[in-house]
């Protein structure tokens, strides 16, 4: 092939573009650290890393809404443990009245001990939470309002049925409340029933209630163990949430971030072709016949 | 036989070497100009006149231009697609940048970011700093897909202010191919082969290749014609002009119309044709993707907001966008003037349900789009796959193409480029015909003096 100064000229111009353009590439995946920095540089490995990092958006969010959840529910279990000691104080009460050497003074002086307890309870059942009424559903302000404000005989219950949700799954909740009315609704009666057993100073109706009292620490129990057992799912779930949390990130960071000692390499590489196609364009365009012609 | 002949034979050889010399010059003055074909002079001897035998000495038969005609069919033949695909490449390119993916910015994040606004307000619908956050995320949503729409018909627009670049160019080049040909014509009348003349109309034709995918007929008066989509751009020594006109059913932008008689230039390939792609076929159907999206979001969340009830129990049926696609989503300024519609509840009544919060959240994996069968997601991901590909392969084809296109262009640099070391050669050959032509005049001048001599 006949070779003019301009296919010379043109082919090493080519050469040094192309290891300048190769060149280029490795330092900009060099710099940036990243193998994917446009849809184009792999699309099927960007929507890959797309669908990776809404995947990762939604599992964060569920690790808080996890979190939040076991903290709620750490509230209500320390509720229903104070609850408990009320009620475990009650009975032990009911067993130091339920006996024929207490005089009635005596007993008058537990029906004030007792109606202490009796609004503790109260304070207890309108606990809230980051502005939540613990016990009351889905209504606001407080869950339970006494018929008077001294000596009250009834508890009025202005919450509903409704189960608070937290969503720690694709259609997977936990309910973060238990409902207040059943629960309540027992401990308020038997604990009015002992009070005013103890005014009325009648041993029968002390006995009775020490009865119903007993039941109620079943109940409270009962949704111990509901709370513990939901508690336990939580933390099953946040463990399982993590695991998820770091698979997504590692297939992120596989689909989109450079292996480091591989592109260094391949940037050392590619410097020394550049270098060499620069110092073949200097020998190149050095000699001509001009240079012997006398 | 007179010793005049030798004389004048002598006296030709050294013209013919001279002119032989002065095409030397020339070729080394343009080593360095785009377009130049290297010339050579054919020398050729004259017959004897009488019964000498012996040869009139030597002339100069003709003047080539060095150029090989397939090289240059082949290189115009892959030019109007190097043109085509570069033109979609640029396009795309900035499409790609403006959905700038992957991030945490992006349309595909802020919807995302959205939802598990929705999903934290189901956690706290009484906190009005959850309500708040929910609308500040769909503010964004509505900020990052105006802004796509936005951008998208910018890079519709600055399509059309290259077409008319680009037309504006080809109309020029019609008339330097046709002036040439004129030019072309004259000159060659005179037995002239029109040398350079043709070198400046070849690259005229090249770059008009680059343009638009054009069709040449040679003629055997050196002049050229050129076509477009059948129809003659440069007839002889007439071009036709090309106009373009603003449709004000195609948003203002330019038709491209033969001025004579208004009808649509069929350029389907070339700078014009990429141009014309994107602006009236790529484009539309990414920006009618993205709208689709948008509007699917739209219609759902409003659904699903509208069946919720806001803080005070009872308010319900209120809709969270405003608008109908990505040009013009916004958040209900009545939503974000009074944060209490924002409608977390699925029932009345209960201010502390987030349940209705949650089923917008679980929008985010409803499948309602591409006929029921991909969530906002998949859709979004769909789209910008394909994106991706559509780049690759238009900068793919567009780089192949110019590969090509320089291994062509090497070819017709090997056969029509200068080479120095060439003529240096040719320079040397040509001095020493002429220092020898030169010595014979002197040595006939030595002969006629030793006859006049001897008369004398």
């Amino acid at each position: 092939m006949r070779i003019s100064n301009r296919s010379i000229h043109n082919r090493l111009l080519m050469h040094i573009q192309q290891a300048t353009g190769r060149l280029n590439e490795t330092q900009e995946r060099v710099a940036s650290g990243r193998k994917i920095n446009r849809p184009s540089d792999d699309p099927f490995a960007t929507a890959r890393a797309l669908d990776a990092r809404s995947k990762l958006d939604t599992v964060g969010q569920r690790i808080r809404t996890a979190d939040l959840a076991v903290t709620e529910l750490s509230v209500v279990e320390s509720s229903l443990t104070a609850l408990g000691s009320i009620m475990t104080r009650a009975q032990e009460l009911a067993v130091q009245a339920d006996s024929a050497a207490v005089p009635a003074d005596a007993r008058a002086q537990i029906a004030t001990e007792v109606e202490q307890l009796l609004s503790q309870a109260l304070a207890i059942a309108n606990t809230t939470y980051s502005g939540r009424s613990l016990f009351g559903g889905h209504q606001g302000g407080e869950a339970f309002t006494p018929d008077v404000p001294a000596n009250p005989t009834a508890f009025t219950y202005n919450g509903d049925t409704g189960q608070v949700l937290r969503e720690i799954g694709d259609g997977e909740s936990v309910a973060v409340n238990i409902d207040g009315e059943p629960l309540f609704d027992g401990i308020f009666a038997s604990l009015i029933s002992f009070r005013d057993a103890l005014q009325s100073n009648d041993r029968t109706a002390i006995n009775l209630a020490s009865g119903d009292i007993g039941r109620e620490i079943d109940t409270i129990l009962t949704n111990r163990g509901e709370v513990g057992a939901r508690m336990r799912r939580l933390e099953m779930t946040w463990d399982r949430l993590s695991e998820e949390e770091l698979a997504l990130r590692t297939t992120i960071s596989g689909l989109e971030e450079v292996d480091l000692t591989q592109e260094v390499v391949e940037l050392q590489m590619r410097d020394t072709a550049f270098q060499a196609a620069l110092s073949a364009t200097a020998r190149s365009l050095g000699p001509s016949l001009m240079d012997f012609l006398r | 036989m007179a010793i005049s002949i030798g004389l004048n034979s002598a006296v030709q050889s050294l013209l013919a070497h001279q002119q032989a010399m002065d095409a030397v010059t020339h070729n080394i003055a343009n080593v360095n100009t785009p377009g130049y074909s290297r010339q050579r002079i054919h020398l050729g001897a004259v017959a004897p006149a009488g019964s000498s035998g012996v040869g009139q000495g030597v002339e100069v038969l003709s003047v080539e231009r060095v150029r090989d005609l397939f090289i240059d069919f082949q290189i115009r033949s892959q030019s109007h697609s190097a043109g085509d695909y570069s033109a979609r490449a640029d396009s795309l390119n900035l499409v790609e940048l403006a959905f700038g993916e992957p991030s945490d910015n992006g349309l595909r994040a802020v919807l995302g970011q959205f939802f598990n606004a929705w999903r934290d307000l189901s956690n706290a619908p009484e906190q009005s700093a959850a309500r708040s956050a929910v609308v500040q995320a769909g503010e964004t949503v509505a900020f990052v897909a105006q802004r796509l729409a936005t951008s998208m018909s910018e890079i519709r627009a600055d399509a059309n202010t290259r077409l008319e670049a680009s037309v504006g160019e080809i109309n020029d080049l019609a008339k330097q191919v046709a002036a040439l040909n004129q030019s072309i014509i004259e000159v060659r009348a005179t037995g002239d082969p029109a040398a350079d003349l043709t070198d400046k109309r070849d690259l005229a034709l090249d770059r008009l290749s680059q343009l638009t995918d054009l069709r040449t007929i040679q003629h055997d008066d050196g002049h050229v014609d050129v076509f477009i989509g059948g129809r003659s751009l440069v007839q002889g020594v007439k071009a036709s002009e090309i106009d373009l006109v603003i449709n004000p059913l195609n948003q203002n932008f330019y038709d491209v119309q033969w001025a004579q008689d208004g009808a649509t230039v069929a350029s389907q390939s070339g700078e014009v044709g990429g141009l014309l792609h994107q602006r009236d076929t790529d484009l539309p159907a990414r920006m009618a993707d993205l709208n689709t999206l948008v509007a699917q979001v739209i219609t759902d969340v409003n659904a699903v907001h509208a069946a919720g009830f806001g803080q005070d129990g009872v308010t319900t049926g209120t809709a969270f966008f405003t608008g109908t696609d990505a040009t013009d989503i916004a958040v209900n300024a009545a939503v974000s003037g009074d944060l209490g519609l924002v409608a977390a509840a699925s029932a009345g009544g209960a201010p502390g349900d987030g349940s209705g919060a949650l089923a917008l959240a679980d929008l985010q994996r409803a499948t309602n789009l591409t006929g029921g069968s991909q969530t906002y997601e998949a859709y979004f991901n769909g789209m910008l796959t394909r994106l991706g590909v559509s780049v690759r392969d238009a900068s793919g084809t567009s780089q192949a193409q110019a590969a090509t296109i320089a291994h062509l262009d090497q070819l017709r640099a090997s056969v029509s480029g200068v080479s120095l070391d060439e003529e240096m050669v040719a320079m040397v050959q040509y001095q020493k015909g002429y220092e020898a032509a030169a010595k014979v005049i002197s040595t006939i001048d030595d002969m006629i003096e030793q006859l006049f001599a001897m008369v004398g």
